[in-house]
């Protein structure tokens, strides 16, 4: 029901406009009724095209939308049969854990390496179901998966994990998180079951360790008993035979040094080499090399230079290891060298020690300077001086400074000389 | 005269080494791990010059049952094979080995050199 005093204002309203409708008729210019009306017919016929080009415009711009919101779902059904071909016939295995570590999801290919049902491991956590072994930090797969990134992170790791039958297989994985809003919300590994190849290279290995000690023990019968008879032991030898015996002495000599380095190789490779880290003076050490390698320089004309060391440089090393390292070097330095100077130096830095061979040698062709320190790598030009290399020697040296955490590096120039340069940390 | 004994699977090894020693030394060549303990013990040899890789019982072995027996514990052993340094010299000298030598580095005349070192003539 009305109240009273709305009524009244509402009376009052009306009023208003049938006083204001009688006075605008009464006041109307009716002989120009034509003309305004003409105007209202081209402001209607100007209000319908621009309401017609905006509805076409909106029109146009909504199929537009439309296509593109079609375009956008056909982009991500394509994304999601693309991922789900990968996922379902991938034959790396594909873990998703949620931030509980959790198993979410698990490939086929998963299924294949761990021979665990999809169905019975989701919702299990992951580190229990498929016991992965420890990194090299000792952190788990599934840690590290949600480790913020840091330049020690390594994209891949190895380790091992366990099957549901209980066997241990070696895996490569790489892993990341996925983020979603700006949270992690799960976390990805790719898994590579790679213990067949493992066993491969191991067999490998084994077969050169194995191959290498069965050598030496005929090599050091011939070795032995060619020392006997040029010794006269066993009754005189003539001057013919004598060089004929040094002959083969050479070759057996050479021989047993490939046997060696084959065999240093395997068990590099292998990691049974342990380092015996002395404290090392580097003035007493340039001594020792120059002592080893000062014959053969003088034979081939060139002069083993040392540059002063002061005698308080001090490494922690394996001395036996780096005179290896170092020794092989040198050889190569005098090997590829027909006269001049072959420089050993070294320089005390902070942290570090510089040792470098310097030779004024043939250089090596800028295109061959990376493949230098490959195993069995060896240069055109090196291999035209001396073709019974090995292309082990600057690999060895490699491998072993490697070991004391040390780096080596070449500088080069064709036809003017090379120099070797090894850091090592100081401790 | 002094005695030595060699052990070593190979005849060929066993007959080198003999050859340089012999006229110094009385020479006892013994082709396996469990003669050579037998032998040690009957024999008490001045010097045991000793490989490892053998059938039966390997050199290290005999070596720790030499160095466990107070008959043959002080007879000095020189570890003579061809195994590399690092792969045995450590675990060789903390079972009691005087030396490590490999083979094929060391030529006969080198062996009666440093026999004479070990043990004098």
């Amino acid at each position: 029901m009305k109240k009273p005093n709305q009524f009244f204002w509402e009376s009052i309203t009306w009023i208003v406009i049938i006083v204001l409708t009688i006075y605008v008729i009464l006041a109307f210019p009716w002989y120009k009724a034509q003309e305004i009306l003409q105007y209202i017919m081209i402001a209607l016929g100007v209000a319908a095209v621009v309401w017609y080009l905006k509805s076409r415009r909106l029109v146009i711009e909504t199929e537009k939308k439309s296509q593109d919101i079609l375009a956008k779902k056909r982009e991500i059904e394509r994304q999601h049969k693309t991922i789900d071909l990968i996922f379902n016939n991938s034959t790396d295995g594909i873990l998703i854990i949620d931030t509980d570590q959790k198993i979410v999801n698990f490939s086929p290919g998963m299924e294949k390496i761990t021979g665990f049902n999809k169905n019975d491991v989701i919702g299990l956590p992951a580190q229990s179901t498929l016991k992965f072994s420890g990194n090299a930090d000792n952190s788990l797969l599934p840690d590290l998966v949600f480790m913020p990134p840091n330049i020690n992170k390594k994209p891949i790791v190895k380790n091992s994990m366990v099957t549901k039958e209980g066997r241990a297989i070696s895996i490569e994985a790489s892993y990341s998180s996925i983020k979603g809003n700006g949270n992690v919300n799960y976390g990805l590994a790719i898994i590579r079951d790679v213990t067949y190849e493992e066993e491969l290279v191991r067999r490998d290995k084994e077969f050169i360790a194995l191959t290498s000690h069965q050598l030496n023990t005929p090599l050091s019968i011939v070795r032995g008993y060619l020392s006997l008879l040029k010794s006269g032991k066993v009754g005189p030898i003539n001057q013919q035979q004598n060089k004929y015996l040094d002959t083969i002495h050479q070759s057996i000599v050479k021989t047993i040094s490939l046997t060696n380095n084959l065999l240093s190789i395997s068990r590099i490779e292998q990691d049974k080499v342990k380092l015996e880290k002395v404290d090392l003076n580097l003035s007493d050490f340039f001594d020792k090399i120059k002592s080893e390698y000062e014959a053969i320089a003088t034979d081939k004309n060139v002069i083993l230079e040392l540059l002063p060391v002061d005698n308080n440089l001090i490494i922690y090393a394996d001395e036996d290891k780096l005179d290896q390292a170092i020794g092989n070097l040198v050889d190569n330095a005098i090997k590829y060298s027909n006269k001049g100077k072959v420089t050993l130096k070294a320089e005390s830095n902070s942290d570090s020690v510089t040792i470098s061979v310097s030779d004024a040698g043939m250089g090596i062709d800028p295109d061959e300077l990376d493949k230098i320190g490959q195993k069995f790598y060896r240069s055109q030009d090196a291999i035209n001086i001396d073709n019974k290399g090995t292309g082990l020697g600057v690999f060895i040296a490699k491998t072993i400074v490697e070991k004391h955490d040390g780096t080596i590096s070449i500088k080069s120039t064709k036809g003017k000389g090379t120099t070797f340069i090894i850091t090592l940390p100081k401790s | 005269m002094k005695k030595i004994m060699i052990v070593d699977d190979e005849e060929a090894i066993l007959e080198m080494y003999k050859l340089v020693l012999v006229n110094n030394y009385q020479v006892l060549t013994v082709a396996n791990g469990e003669t050579a303990l037998e032998t040690a013990l009957k024999e008490q040899p001045n010097l045991i010059y000793l490989d490892i890789i053998m059938p039966k019982l390997n050199g290290l072995d005999v070596l720790k049952k030499l160095k466990e027996r107070s008959e043959t514990a002080d007879i000095p052993v020189v570890m003579l094979t061809n195994l590399p340094q690092d792969a045995s010299a450590d675990k060789a000298k903390s079972l009691g080995a005087i030396d490590y030598l490999v083979k094929v580095e060391n030529e006969p005349a080198q062996i009666a050199q440093k026999t004479e070192g070990y043990i004098g003539k």
